[in-house]
């Protein structure tokens, strides 16, 4: 269980290619962190260097107080969990749970003692003399997992272990990693672009883009207060509507659409004249009898797109050339061709700067 | 033993190394008799002993090694043999290199005694494991 610490953290490869750019950030013991981002912003690479699996060009790592830069891997103390596990196909689950231990020639009874101990947490007990091949990909990801766990590893770091699983084992195996952290809270690293996993799973979620930390926060406040339009952008799904536009007086106007403003974003948007509005499609809202504040807040269309996904609807229509997205629950679903009327939510609107794309914020 | 039930999991490493310790002096034996050993027609018989014995030694090491309980008296059988060929070594074999194929056919003997009986012991304990908490087969395939 590890404290580790980033500063100034850069990665160029050999080839020019400039992965991590300025990564700083400090994990506590016992977190979660997740690090989420399109393909091809660093993310692997993080987890690489942490791991000693690849120099780093510029900056310090620390692990638990100790510089670790120079440090070959064997001697960090981490378990990595591939997206394919790594097994050894020619071993039992047994035998691979146990082969940190084999090879540090522990006496046998120790390494028994501690692979049934783990091989209950990871709930593998019934399975413990099949060899990989003959078992489910989720009980082959546990069996990753026990083998790290026995290692008793300082810091765990995971590379998208769930993406080749089907959506019921991933939702299944993302919930025993969940129970699994709960119960002996090692500190965990891990990598994957599936926003649901980010969400439920982290207790700090960090945004990367080209190499860049655009935000470190908890998924509350990553979802709440997106600290610019990518993150804005890139967590929550569908993705958040965008629309530049202009402050007049009271209103915010985009073209032939218009909106009024409540207090608060006045106060939010006050002396600025050009803004970018940010609305999930979640709060854009279906109302039978809307009240008078509302009721300025129109955003109406005709809908080029519809899909019904089960629970929600998703409506897309265009609005000044730009698509908007909408939630709604499946009873105001429409086909493609109606019009819809839609509210925006009183809160929950963002307002960007339109140069430098960072969130307005109230000064206080 | 502290841990009885690691012998579901663990395989029977002590008996398969007593196995090969068996193979290693077979080897030593047939070469230093064949070495110096008068060339007659014996000689075919002792190399064709000896190598069916080392690939029948080799298999039997493998089924030790994953407790099949049908191979725990075999070794047995090759110290039967080996005792037979360390009381009648081949004429013409003689100093350094009887000395040495009598220690091989001997600590042969020895290992394999120390195969078969270590074997038993295991098999009868994890027999009794899987017995005791009714264990069933699925558990123990791969
Ligand atoms: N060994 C390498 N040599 C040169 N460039 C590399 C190497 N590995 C990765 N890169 C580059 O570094 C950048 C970051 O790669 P990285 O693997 O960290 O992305 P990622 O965030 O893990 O993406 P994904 O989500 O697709 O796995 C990419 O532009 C990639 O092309
Ligand atoms: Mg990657």
């Amino acid at each position: 269980m590890a404290n580790l610490r980033f500063e100034h953290i850069k990665k160029v490869y050999p080839n020019g290619v400039e992965a991590v750019v300025d990564f700083n950030m400090e994990i506590y013991d016992r977190e979660f962190i997740v690090l989420v981002g399109p393909s091809g912003c660093g993310k692997s690479t993080v987890l690489r260097m942490v791991a000693g699996l690849e120099k780093i060009t510029a900056g310090n790592l620390e692990i638990d107080g100790v510089r670790v830069n120079d440090k070959p891997p064997v001697d960090r103390d981490i378990a990595m969990i591939f997206q394919d596990y790594a097994l050894y196909g020619n071993m039992t689950v047994y035998e691979n749970m146990g082969f940190s231990l084999t090879v540090r020639k522990r006496p046998c009874d120790e390494i028994h003692d501690k692979v049934i101990a783990v091989s209950e947490i990871v709930k593998l007990d019934n399975e413990l003399n099949r060899l990989p091949r003959n078992l489910s990909g989720g009980q082959r990801q546990r069996v990753a997992l026990g083998r790290s766990i026995v290692r008793n590893a300082k810091v765990f770091l995971m590379d998208e272990p769930l993406s080749n699983l089907d959506a019921k084992l991933r939702a299944q195996t993302r919930r025993e990693i969940i129970l699994l952290h709960n119960r002996i809270k090692p500190t965990i690293i891990y990598v994957t672009h599936d926003q649901v996993e980010a969400m439920t799973m982290a207790t700090r979620i960090v945004v990367m883009n080209n190499g860049v930390i655009q935000q470190i926060g908890t998924p509350y406040e990553v979802y709440r207060r997106p600290a610019n339009m990518f993150v804005a952008g890139f967590i929550g799904c569908p993705a958040m509507n965008f629309l530049k536009g202009q402050i007049v007086e009271d209103r915010f106007v985009s073209g032939a659409f218009a909106i009024k403003l409540t207090p608060t974003e006045i106060q939010r948007v006050s002396g600025r004249q050009t803004v970018i509005i940010g609305i999930r499609p979640e709060h854009l809202l279906v109302s039978a009898n809307p009240d008078v504040a509302l009721l300025k807040r129109k955003i109406s269309g005709k809908i080029n797109y519809s899909e019904l996904l089960g629970a929600n609807a998703t409506l897309r229509f265009c609005l000044n050339q730009t698509e908007i997205v909408a939630q709604v629950e499946n009873s105001e679903y429409r086909n493609s061709g109606e019009t819809v009327d839609l509210y925006v939510s009183l809160e929950n609107v963002h307002f960007f700067d339109p140069e430098t794309e960072a969130l307005i914020e109230v000064i206080s | 033993m502290k841990r009885p039930k690691r012998l579901l999991y663990q395989t029977n490493k002590g008996a398969y190394a007593f196995m090969f310790i068996f193979i290693a002096c077979l080897v030593a034996y047939t070469s230093f008799v064949l070495k110096s050993m008068q060339v007659d027609h014996m000689i075919s018989a002792v190399s064709l002993i000896n190598i069916v014995m080392l690939l029948a030694a080799f298999l039997t090491a493998e089924e030790i090694k994953v407790y099949n309980r049908k191979f725990q008296f075999v070794p047995l059988l090759y110290a039967a043999i080996m005792t037979y060929q360390l009381l009648n070594i081949p004429t013409g074999v003689a100093g350094g290199d009887l000395i040495i194929a009598k220690i091989s056919a001997i600590l042969a003997v020895v290992s394999a005694f120390a195969a078969s009986g270590l074997s038993y012991f295991r098999n009868r304990i994890r027999a009794k494991v899987i017995a005791e908490n009714n264990i069933g087969k699925s558990q123990l395939t791969k």
